[in-house]
Parts: C-alpha cells; structure tokens; sequence
C-alpha cells in the first residue's frame, strides 16, 4: 500500500486494453479488492473512452492516470487535453426507474461513474480537464 | 468473451452462459453473438453470469436493447448467477429493476416457464 503511479494512453480504442491491464496489474500489487478492480475498471474505461470520442476534433492525445493509494482509498486523477467536460455537471441524468420501454440505449457511462465512485471532483486548468476520483478501500 | 448455449428447454427457453469480459471492444461482438441466439429462442432466453468478470455501459446498453427485443416478440429476457461485483453495477444502474435477476439457473427457468 501506499504507491503512486501514473499511466499515459492515447486517444485511441485499442488503448483501452492497456488501461485495462493496467488497472488489474496495481490492483494485484496493491492488494485491491476484486469489487475494486472491477468499479475502477469500469469507471476509467467509460471516462477514456468518452474522451477518446467526444474529447477532441481529430488528431491523437494523450490522456493520463495517476493513481495514489493509502490504506484507505484509492486517488486517481484522470488528466486530459480534451474539451472542456465536467462529468458532475455536463452530462444529463438518466432516471434508472423509468419502465424498460422509456429507459433509452444509452447515456449510462457517466452515471455510473458518478455512482460507483466515492468522491469525485473536477477542474479546468491550463487548457486541460482534471478529474480527481476516490474510491475508498472498505465497500 | 464466450457466449455458449448451454441448454435448450422443451419449451423453447435457452440458457446462454457467457464468460469473460464484456467491455467496449467486446460489446459489438457480444450484441451480434447474442442476436442470433435470441433470433433462434422462441420463449426466452436465461443468461448465465457465473463466469463474467466484467461488464461496461456497453454491455449494459446490449441487454437493454435485447430486453426491448424479447419483449417486442412475447418473450423474455433473465440473468442468473449473477457475480457479486457485477450486482452492483446492475443495482446502480437500475437494471436489477428492468431485467429479472434469478440466483441459479433452475430459479431462471422456473420464470421463464410460468
């Protein structure tokens, strides 16, 4: 415990699976529960792949994850060079009890991201999105 | 990714184990795979979730639109066995409200059947 580390992809798909492995390997080195792997897993896969999509006009970026670990949370700060995107505030809330025939395909990635993590705060600087997010280690 | 049929009822409700990841790269696999075994079922179809390790929005938005399918056709669409780190996700996201979550497979096809 106690490690910091920091992982640059590009703004490309076939980046993700780097991310991926990434995340499984810190995961294993640092004692991470497998429900933790899985949320951050999940949550930095839908926050890449938003960028790698919508970030930019074309042309390859970098985007880059520094996580830091205590005993008791996970801190990662997700920094890119992207439109401004605030995912607190700019993306539309789905209402997950809406009836299946009313829940449009889509629209989710954000949200759980929001649900999943337990803290999550965001600035724009020097051009660029910062995104701090923190999971605690106890479920 | 592995989506295997793994059983076929006599009436007419398949049971699908799927293994592995379902992330955004395996997603569109994942929806044509699972469309033409849903195109084959008649009554409805049981995912197994025993051995998934993984599933993203992408996965997510697949079983919306093959729920929305099923339901179009008369039919219907349940997960069983369903991993304790993929309960969440669907809890959160609302899903466990829209597609019935069974605990084993016997239970999935108790409900399908009645």
């Amino acid at each position: 415990m106690g490690l910091t580390r920091t992982l640059t992809i590009e703004t490309r798909l076939d980046e993700l699976n780097r991310l991926t492995e990434a995340v499984e390997n810190l995961g294993e080195e640092d004692n991470w529960s497998p429900a933790l792997v899985g949320k951050v897993n999940l949550v930095l896969e839908e926050l890449a792949i938003n960028t790698i999509n919508h970030g930019h006009d074309g042309g390859l970026h970098d985007i880059s994850f520094t996580f830091s670990s205590t005993e008791d949370a996970l801190t990662i700060e997700m920094v890119d060079d992207g439109k401004p995107f605030d995912p607190l505030t700019d993306a539309p809330v789905p209402d997950v009890n809406a009836p299946m025939e009313e829940r449009p395909i889509g629209g989710l990635g954000v949200f759980l991201v929001r649900k999943l993590m337990d803290e999550l705060t965001y600035r724009r600087e020097e051009g660029r999105n910062h995104l701090t997010l923190v999971a605690y280690r106890a479920e | 990714m592995n989506v295997n049929v793994v059983n076929v009822t006599g009436n007419g409700v398949m049971v699908v184990a799927i293994e592995g990841r379902v992330d955004g790269s395996t997603a569109p696999r994942f929806q044509r795979v699972l469309g033409t075994v849903a195109d084959a079922g008649t009554k409805g179809l049981v995912l197994d979730l025993e051995n998934l390790t993984y599933i993203s929005s992408a996965a997510l938005r697949v079983l919306l639109g093959l729920t929305k399918s099923q339901a179009r056709k008369g039919g219907m669409l349940t997960v069983c066995s369903v991993p304790e780190s993929l309960r969440k996700v669907l809890e959160v996201s609302g899903f466990d409200q829209i597609i019935p979550v069974h605990d084993s497979q016997a239970e999935a096809l108790a409900a399908c059947s009645r």
